[in-house]
């Protein structure tokens, strides 16, 4: 052995230098039991590690994450996302509605965007589900939510969410509260392999299993 | 300690655990040498399908090649920054372009996140100046028919998916890189988005600048060291497209098989331990007696000597050349560093007209070849094509879907300057927060755009140029007192070389758009000279081969001409760098030199027992 060497410091932390940073700064979480427990898909072994996540802030709402309201959320995120079969995955919109109300950016812009959207008449169902009755509902949506600045970024989350299981939000480990870019901010596992987009475009999610061998060369019924 | 150069601890000790070194440890060991290899990175968490690492992945925000490798084990400050370089390399003042190309820190090197291409070079690749009048040319015990015996052994080690047919019909005949013995596994079955590709240009004759439709587009399927069926263990391939940054089935070969493979016939690894100097013999410098490491325990350090016959450096085209500058080793030719090449990349996107349904399967599994040589190379470099099936998620992390930029400023329309209320992005930011889509407008919009995304990738051969190089930085330091490389770096000196194939690359890219009947709006071409570029991740050059010792750092057995016992191993030894990707060039090298090596270990310990 011939000596110990001195660790320099210094000054610019890499992306994971960073990542382990904030994992360690992050507060924990409190959240009342108040969502039905979750089943998650293949969800065995937890979230990763802490200091390769992004660890964000959690807050506890200030109203009661229940079966009501995620009812609400639930038809509200299908006006939005335009999937009209996500009240067949209620724990994962439990999961999101959860998210969203725990997160220190969205949690207040819920209520609002829910009271909001419970004001307008109901999603046409069949026989008057035409493209144009649609459309006219639609059109009210974009009235009363997508045109309005306070609640439309709430709006675009509940998709970002749904669509890709991320917020993509400002990154509240950066110091400098006028320098914080955004970023996407993923689920777990389970969350990010039902991502919306990837069973629309008959893909899967980067990483997670496609099928058996060979099954991209087939053609794809959506 | 000091080491003993009479009694030396190991036969052989190699710097790094990539591909180069796992395959030629692995040999060595088997054949009862004491090896030890010293990696400067930790041990990433390999069980149960890899699934701590594809958390990690899922977990990070932007989805960089590097993602899934974080952890206790997993030092981020001996890392370069995979998106900029920023924080690892340094460039003088004045600089021309930045080097785009990174690597990993890890036991198994950046195997860990590369797509698994295997293409061999090409018989006229290793005689550039003979044939084109540019470039080097390969020493001549170093050519195509010296080197396909140890490609075929490679590829059964590795274990290489491709089509014997195809190889026969096309890369023989039309460029003479024939193969003494078949794949060892079937081809990956071509995608989907291949099949489209193919039926709208296959036997079609593109122009290229030169002026000589010389050129008959043949879609090809690409060999990878990924299993189309059960292969030494491993998994067929279930198409997660996710090569890089993660192959969590293990489908995909990496240099972990062969560490694995290398400790189980008795190799010694120590891993998060960083060589910051190659140790001379004290008297007339001829021979190496072994390395210092300081090995990194925690936020402890500890200085360590250890003494070899042989020291084998394979530590990547940027790693090698500092470390050996660092010793002031093998640099009499004063060529260390020197010559710098990767890959330089072209991409063009575009909206098919009907689906494709890209985002599945391997990331690539054709491409066009054509251009791989001919007379045209006497006026502009030589390139190769990739059909990319993860849509424009491509450049990983900086487009879509999963990117965070809402406008492209990369690609131009080819009838319209981009705007960001129009379709230039594909990402869901753009889609909603640019274009205000929600409900069935924006199902729609993800259905009609993600389904139909195609990218062309090409990348350039780069010419060896003595001002493209790594030098050490004066004024900055790693943690361990090594200095940081500083690069200099230019794409255009080189007469307009790369600038041509540039150009011919764009024409050529419109050309399968429109024979794909795309219409000009949906066309997005890189088409801005060296404005946009990619690296592809392929560092070559920095301890060139060659036959003599005036100009060239290595032989070609890969041992420096400076000292009878110090062998370089990896891509920093290619004198050119044609359009193969490195890997199994870089494996054949190193087969091939295992002979070297055991010959030289022998030699030394016969002088070790006549001195003693």
């Amino acid at each position: 052995m011939a000596g110990r060497s001195s660790k320099p410091r210094r000054s610019k932390l890499s992306r994971r230098g960073f990542l382990q940073k904030t994992g360690f700064a992050a507060i924990a979480a409190l959240i009342p039991s108040r969502v039905a427990p979750q089943n998650p898909v293949g969800n065995i072994y937890g979230e990763g590690l802490p200091a390769c996540r992004v660890q964000f802030p959690k807050v506890k709402p200030a109203y009661p994450v229940d079966a009501s309201l995620v009812r609400a959320f639930v038809e509200m995120s299908e006006g939005l996302t335009g999937v009209y079969s996500l009240h067949k995955s209620p724990n994962l919109a439990a999961a999101y509605a959860e998210r969203i109300a725990t997160n220190p950016a969205l949690t207040s812009a819920l209520p609002p965007l829910l009271d909001a959207f419970r004001q307008l008449p109901a999603r046409p169902k069949p026989p008057h589900d035409t493209a144009h009755e649609i459309e006219a509902w639609e059109a009210k949506i974009d009235a009363a939510i997508m045109k309005n600045p306070q609640l439309r970024p709430c709006a675009e989350q509940v998709i970002y969410v749904w669509y890709f299981s991320a917020f993509f939000l400002p990154n509240l480990a950066e110091p400098d509260t006028n320098k914080r870019k955004k970023i996407w901010l993923y689920g777990d596992y389970d969350h990010y392999a039902r991502g919306l987009t990837w069973s629309l475009i008959g893909a899967h999610a980067p990483g997670v299993t496609g099928g058996p061998y060979g099954y991209w060369a087939d053609t794809v019924t959506l | 300690m000091e080491g003993n150069i009479v009694a030396p601890e190991f036969d052989v000790i190699f710097v790094g655990s990539g591909i180069a070194a796992a395959m030629a440890a692995h040999r060595l060991a088997r054949a009862r040498f004491r090896v030890l290899m010293l990696e400067a990175g930790g041990v990433v968490p390999d069980s149960l399908n890899r699934l701590a690492l594809l958390r990690n992945y899922i977990a990070s925000p932007g989805k960089t090649p590097d993602s899934p490798y974080c952890g206790d084990e997993l030092d981020p400050e001996i890392q370069p920054d995979q998106l900029t370089g920023k924080n690892y390399y340094q460039y003088p003042d004045g600089n021309k372009h930045i080097f785009k190309s990174f690597y990993e820190k890890l036991v198994g090197g950046s195997t860990w996140h590369w797509q698994g291409i295997w293409i061999r070079m090409l018989p006229s690749d290793f005689e550039m100046n003979r044939l084109y009048g540019v470039g080097q040319d390969w020493p001549k015990e170093c050519r195509y028919n010296t080197l396909e015996h140890w490609y075929a052994e490679a590829e059964q080690e590795v274990g290489v998916a491709g089509n014997d047919q195809q190889a026969e019909r096309y890369m023989e005949r039309k460029f003479g890189a024939y193969r003494s013995t078949p794949f060892p596994m079937p081809e990956l079955t071509p995608s989907y988005l291949d099949a489209h590709v193919a039926a709208a240009v296959q036997g079609k004759v593109f122009t290229d600048s030169t002026g000589r439709p010389e050129n008959e587009i043949l879609v090809t399927n690409v060999p990878h060291a990924i299993n189309s069926q059960l292969y030494d263990g491993r998994p067929a391939c279930d198409g997660r497209t996710s090569c890089v940054p993660l192959c969590a089935s293990k489908a995909r070969y990496d240099a972990v098989a062969h560490i694995e493979k290398a400790l189980a016939a008795g190799a010694e690894l120590r891993a998060n331990c960083t060589v910051t100097r190659i140790n001379l013999d004290p008297g007339n410098g001829r021979m190496v007696t072994g390395v210092d490491y300081i090995e990194k325990n925690g936020t402890n350090m500890e200085k360590y000597t250890v003494t070899g016959h042989i020291v084998v450096v394979a530590a990547n085209g940027m790693e090698t050349p500092r470390l050996l500058l660092n010793s002031n080793v093998a640099n009499s030719s004063n060529l260390v560093g020197c010559n710098l090449m990767d890959h330089p990349i072209k991409q063009s996107f575009a909206l098919t007209v009907e689906p494709v349904f890209p985002f599945r399967g391997p990331q690539t599994t054709s491409d066009i070849e054509a251009f791989r040589d001919g007379a045209f190379r006497r006026q502009y470099a030589a390139y190769k094509t990739s059909i990319k099936n993860d849509g424009w998620s491509t450049v990983a992390a900086v487009l879509s879907p999963r990117g965070t930029d809402t406008d492209n400023p990369n690609v131009m329309n080819r009838e319209n300057p981009p705007k960001h209320t129009d379709d230039s992005m594909g990402t869901l930011l753009n889609f909603v927060g640019k274009q205000g889509l929600f409900g069935s407008k924006l199902k729609h919009k993800v259905v009609n755009h993600l389904t139909r995304q195609i990218v062309l990738n090409s990348a350039a051969e780069q010419l060896p140029n003595r001002d493209n190089r790594v030098v050490l930085s004066k004024t900055k330091n790693d943690k361990f007192g090594v200095p940081l490389p500083e690069i200099h770096y230019a794409l255009d000196n080189d007469q307009g070389y790369l600038q041509r194939c540039f150009d011919n690359i764009i024409k050529f890219h419109e050309f399968v758009f429109d024979q794909m009947h795309i219409p000009a709006k949906d066309q997005y071409l890189q088409n801005d000279g060296f404005n946009t570029y990619g690296g592809s991740g392929h560092i070559m050059g920095t301890t060139v081969m060659g036959e003599k010792k005036e100009s060239s750092v290595v032989d070609h057995e890969c041992k420096a001409h400076d000292h009878d016992n110090l062998f370089i191993l990896g891509s920093s030894v290619f004198p050119t760098s044609s359009t193969a990707n490195p890997t199994s060039t870089i494996a054949a090298l190193s087969l091939r030199a295992v002979d070297a090596i055991g010959t030289a270990v022998k030699v030394q310990r016969a002088k070790a027992l006549k001195e003693a």
